[in-house]
């Protein structure tokens, strides 16, 4: 789902560089409260499991891997504002350090994946969770979480040749409209998403038995 | 400083790069950068290219079925590409990232322990996974796979709850907190 440097333009990616700032901020000022003097420990901790979370790959048959993003859990477990400015830095970290994903598109994948992931995990279980068994309620937050990231990564590539073209109209930066990079990226994670659910709840079982959660 | 001016420039050059839309301009900007860094071209080229060859031959290849071949536009793009995604490479391996961003303690302080976190963690989970290579005698299953990554998560997430504390308190004896 990362989408490398050069695809996004200059009036998406700075616009949402000054959304994804500003969301950060706000995050870690709300962990200040919470966490108070250990929310640098905890956030470097949790960026750095995060990061072993989204580096696991379950290969698929035909040679294929899916990648999950351990988003769910995160949120679920500790907050999706702690989720989402790990997750945060982990992206960053990889543009920036390991060359994974670009820095212009670092907000799109920030938003899209992190704010986006996190918000619609933590909600999701917590409204589900009332009228479905917890396991059922994860697993569903897992698969939802994954494709409403998708499903912004998709709108946001559609985007750019709407906005971004020249003269003779033709694409400037990632060429496709919303017809095909929406199907073409979402439809992928509708199956990346059931790996990330199934994950989610066995991971969320494992914790529960050894009695290291209480949610 | 050093950092600091590596950095404006580096970002300088994004916005150029993604704010231009000509081929002879990225051939300048890529020539101009590999000059500095003809020790490591060929490193850096490999890296590049290594790096961004799955998303655009996905794009390319679709656009020429879709498109027909319009050599303008898979030129622009694929070269655009190829010059930022050099750039970040060299960029990042002169620059201390740390140092760059030093205007802001919070930041720094948050991606210095961030970053050493990953390191120690990236290193352990690439041992794990080495072990399951070498250890697995036939092919596993997905049931294996999620037993293997459900123990490794908890080795993961017990190791983080005591490392919190244990930063913590180096941080407070450090005199991190000024107390």
């Amino acid at each position: 789902m990362h989408i490398p440097d050069g695809f996004i333009a200059p009036q998406v990616y700075i616009p949402m560089y000054i959304v994804d700032i500003g969301l950060i901020a706000y995050g870690f000022n709300k962990l200040k409260d919470n966490l108070g003097r250990e929310r640098f420990a905890t956030l470097s901790v949790l960026s750095a499991l995060s990061f072993v979370l989204m580096s696991i790959t379950f290969p698929l048959p035909g040679g294929t891997s899916v990648h999950i993003t351990g988003i769910t859990i995160l949120s679920v477990l500790l907050g999706y504002w702690v989720s989402f400015v790990c997750v945060s830095i982990v992206l960053f970290i990889q543009a920036a350090i390991f060359g994974e994903g670009g820095i212009t598109s670092f907000p799109v994948n920030s938003i899209g994946i992190a704010f986006i992931g996190s918000i619609a995990s933590y909600y999701t279980f917590n409204i589900l969770k009332r009228f479905l068994n917890q396991y059922m309620a994860l697993f569903i937050s897992g698969w939802l979480s994954l494709n409403l990231s998708a499903l912004f990564i998709g709108f946001t590539l559609g985007l750019q040749p709407i906005i971004a073209h020249d003269t003779a109209g033709k694409p400037l930066f990632f060429p496709f409209g919303f017809s095909i990079a929406v199907p073409a990226v979402v439809i992928p994670h509708l199956f990346a998403g059931i790996i990330e659910g199934i994950y989610t709840v066995f991971i969320y079982k494992v914790l529960k038995s050894k009695g290291l959660t209480d949610v | 400083m050093y950092d600091r001016y590596l950095l404006t420039v580096y970002i300088l050059t994004v916005f150029l790069i993604t704010s231009i839309h000509n081929i002879g301009f990225y051939l300048i900007v890529f020539l101009f950068f590999s000059i500095f860094s003809l020790k490591d071209l060929y490193r850096l080229l490999k890296k590049s290219i290594f790096s961004i060859l799955l998303f655009n031959s996905v794009v390319s290849i679709s656009y020429i079925f879709i498109n027909g071949f319009d050599k303008d536009y898979l030129l622009l793009i694929n070269l655009r590409v190829i010059v930022l995604t050099y750039i970040t490479f060299f960029i990042t391996s002169k620059i201390n990232l740390f140092k760059a961003l030093s205007f802001s303690k919070t930041l720094t302080t948050l991606l210095v322990l961030s970053y050493s976190q990953i390191l120690t963690y990236k290193k352990l989970f690439e041992e794990f996974n080495m072990a399951l290579t070498t250890r697995a005698v036939k092919e596993l299953k997905f049931s294996d796979y999620l037993n293997f990554y459900g123990k490794v998560f908890e080795f993961f997430f017990d190791k983080s709850t005591k490392n919190v504390k244990d930063i913590s308190d180096g941080m407070r004896s450090r005199g991190f907190f000024n107390d």
